[in-house]
Formats: structure tokens, C-alpha cells, sequence
């Protein structure tokens, strides 16, 4: 089941952040609990693990590129659903 | 020009002043782990002598403030809410404010003081104060206000690098506002109010926080063909009090957006300056847009009730253009 990746908000006055970098290109697949991106805030750097396994599809945006809580961030493919 | 969040710009100038000048120290309640931000990565890189979480008790650490720094360092004490500043007001409003003038300068006193101010993330009564009106009526101390990254860090700078005693107060919940600060070094001088958009209307004050609706409010206004003077104050003391008068010169018409409480506010200091030295050019009320004088409550919607927004601020302006 294809599913897009919104950004989450992991800290309580966070409006946006910035996608330091993807883990995984388009075509890799991961298990879950890995790292699918990383994402730095005014607070933290944070890597955003997957919740289920599954393969990446595409990149919404560019490493490097700011995106507000619950923009798209990527493209994932779940396995098994 | 590299684009940075305002708690970055905050951690890029202690990362800086401290790499520049050893005797600036760095303590408070949460300064190893960086809970706000900025403090990151100082205590891996300066190490716990310069670099010092303390027990949770503000009395003693306004007071080691002014021990540091009459000992010769440069003392940058983090106290997470503004509202601690009551819990430490001995030593700010007995020691603090008044010991350079009671030697005659034989003490410099080069303290920084860094706190997050005012509300709208719901952290409650005791945690939402825009406590800079107690410190302005102090008659020693500096107030830094700034709103954007490269104000943040230029003013940070400035203040680490005063022989008085400033208090550096962050906008909360806007530290992850994005910025352009200047590659190379940069500080910016106390003392200096910011003109943010230009128009001969109405002149609007605002202070932290209430810039960026002030900001949206101005916008709007420009469509309908009024156009207002923003100016962000950027310190309360000094306040720059030439810019504020030399636009309502122009304007003849003020509305000062203070997060701050009404009585004895900020607002309510830059009304009265006008008032004073600006009565010629005033062609009506002088208007403070600013909480009631009650505590910040808890709950979003009620909080949100108290805040001056983008409505309170219109309603003001096209109340003195004489179309409210």
C-alpha cells in the first residue's frame, strides 16, 4: 500500500523542520524500526524510524529543504498491507 | 548569508563569544541537556568548567551572577522562564541593577541573563509572563527583546560583551523561526529599533512575539490601501526613542502591541514617552494593544482570548484612520 510520510511533530512549539537527509533512496527497502530520514528542529537532530517495513518510493522534497509539521516527506510502499 | 533558526542563531553566538573570551561561563538549571535548544553542544565542547547545570534554585543563581562578575567573568545565566526572574529578584533588583552605580563603576558587572518570554504555548500562569516591564523599572539594567535570527545573534553578542547586566529574552515558541544572519561576524549594537515595513498612516509598535501578527496585520492593511510604519523595538532599555518619535512624526497615529500585561507594560512606557515628546504630531488617542491585567491561563482557547492578534491590532489601526 503506497503511503506518503507526513512530517510529525516531536516537540510541543514546533511549526517546521529541516530534512537533513534521507536514509534510504528510492528503491531501498527497510524493516521496521529503521531509520527512513532525518530531521533537525530549533531542538534536535532526530532520525524518523518506520513504523512498519516496506520499500521507499520517492523523496517529496530535497535533503537540505524545510517542511512544515505534516507536510509530505517522502513516498513509502508498505509490505503486507 | 546562511539561514538559521533563531535558537541556532542564540547557540552560534555563545558557541562564538565563548570560543573568543574563556571568562565567559555558562550555567543554569538545564544548560548540559538543552531542553529549549540553546544551548546545544556547549558542554561537549566547553566542558563542565565553563559549562555547569545547578540545582533548581534562582535566588542563589542571580546571586552567583553578580559574585562571577564582580570577580572578573563574563557570566551567562540561563533561567529557562522569564518568570523565574521573581524567584531571583533579590539579587537583580538589590545587586544586579545597583552596584556599579553605588561603587562609582569600580564593579563592572558583565552579566547576561537568557530567558524565554510570554505565552501562547500553553505552559500555563507561571510559565508565560512577559516579565521585561519589572526589569525596565529596575533603572540598571539592559532588555533585549529580539524576534529574529540575526537580531538574536547580534544582539547575544553585544550583551555577552557589556560591563552591565542584560537580560536577553527569547520569544517563546518561535525559536524555530527561520532567518538569514550574516556570514561574518556580526553584533548588533543596543539601543537600535528595527523599522520593519514603511507607511505614512499609522505607526505600529511591537514588541517579541506580537511582530509577527503586527507584521500580518500590516500586510492586510496594505491591501485596502493603508499603509502603517512596524517597528520592532528590538531592546526596551535603551529604548530607541528617536526612531519611535521620528515616526509618529510622520504617522501622527499609534498603536503599540505589547504581550506583556497593560498596567505599567512595555506599552505602556513607549505611550508615555510619546505622549511627552510627541504630543504635536499625535492626531488621536494613543492606543496599546496588550493582555488584560490577569494571569495567563492554561487552556488554548482561553489563552488565545487574552493575546493581542491579528483582529485586536486591525481594529485598533482602522479605529485611529477613522474607519474602525
Amino acid at each position: 500500500m503506497k503511503v506518503t510520510v507526513k512530517l510529525p511533530k516531536i516537540g510541543m512549539t514546533m511549526e517546521s523542520a529541516t530534512v537533513v537527509r534521507f536514509c534510504k533512496a528510492p528503491g531501498e527497502a527497510f524493516a521496521i524500526g529503521e531509520a527512513i530520514y532525518e530531521i533537525e528542529t530549533e531542538k534536535v537532530n532526530q532520525e524518523i524510524e518506520a513504523t512498519a517495513a516496506g520499500v521507499m518510493l520517492s523523496h517529496c522534497i530535497a535533503a537540505g529543504d524545510d517542511v512544515d509539521v505534516g507536510g509530505a516527506v517522502c513516498v513509502v510502499d508498505i509490505v503486507g498491507h | 548569508m546562511p539561514r538559521r533558526r533563531l535558537i541556532q542563531a542564540v547557540n552560534d553566538a555563545l558557541f562564538e563569544e565563548m570560543e573568543r573570551d574563556p571568562k565567559v561561563i555558562v550555567y543554569g538549571e538545564d544548560v548540559e541537556l538543552a531542553i529549549i535548544g540553546d544551548m546545544r553542544g556547549l558542554h561537549e565542547r566547553f566542558g563542565p568548567d565553563r559549562v555547569r547545570n545547578t540545582p533548581i534554585s534562582e535566588a542563589t543563581l542571580t546571586g552567583m551572577a553578580v559574585g562571577l562578575a564582580a570577580a572578573g567573568y563574563r557570566p551567562v545565566l540561563h533561567l529557562m522562564f522569564s518568570n523565574f526572574i521573581y524567584t531571583g529578584m533579590d539579587a537583580i533588583g538589590n545587586q544586579m541593577a545597583k552596584l556599579r552605580l553605588m561603587t562609582g563603576g569600580q564593579i563592572k558587572l558583565p552579566i547576561t541573563v537568557i530567558a524565554s518570554f510570554g505565552g501562547g504555548a500553553c505552559n500555563a500562569a507561571q510559565h508565560s509572563d512577559s516579565a521585561y516591564p519589572v526589569l525596565m523599572n529596575m533603572g540598571g539594567i539592559k532588555v533585549l527583546v529580539p524576534t529574529n535570527s540575526a537580531d538574536a545573534k547580534g544582539l547575544l553578542k553585544s550583551a555577552i560583551r557589556d560591563d552591565n547586566p542584560c537580560f536577553f529574552l527569547e520569544p517563546s515558541g518561535r525559536g524555530g523561526d527561520m532567518g538569514m544572519v550574516p556570514d561574518e561576524e556580526y553584533l548588533l549594537p543596543i539601543g537600535e529599533a528595527a523599522l520593519l515595513t514603511e507607511g505614512d498612516q499609522a505607526t505600529v509598535v511591537a514588541i517579541g512575539r506580537m511582530v509577527k501578527p503586527a507584521l500580518a496585520t500590516a500586510r492586510k492593511l496594505a491591501e485596502r490601501g493603508i499603509a502603517v510604519d512596524v517597528i520592532d523595538p528590538r531592546t526596551l532599555v535603551p529604548l530607541d526613542e528617536a526612531r519611535l518619535l521620528a515616526s509618529v512624526g510622520k504617522t501622527g497615529r499609534l498603536v503599540i502591541v505589547d504581550e506583556a500585561r497593560e498596567c505599567c507594560g512595555a506599552a505602556s512606557q513607549i505611550a508615555a514617552v510619546v505622549a511627552e515628546r510627541g504630543f504635536p504630531f499625535l492626531k488621536g488617542p494613543i492606543r496599546r494593544v496588550t493582555p488584560g491585567n490577569v494571569a495567563m491561563p492554561y487552556a488554548a482557547n482561553a489563552e488565545a482570548h487574552l493575546l493581542p492578534d491579528e483582529g485586536r491590532i486591525t481594529q485598533a489601526v482602522l479605529e485611529l484612520v477613522g474607519q474602525g
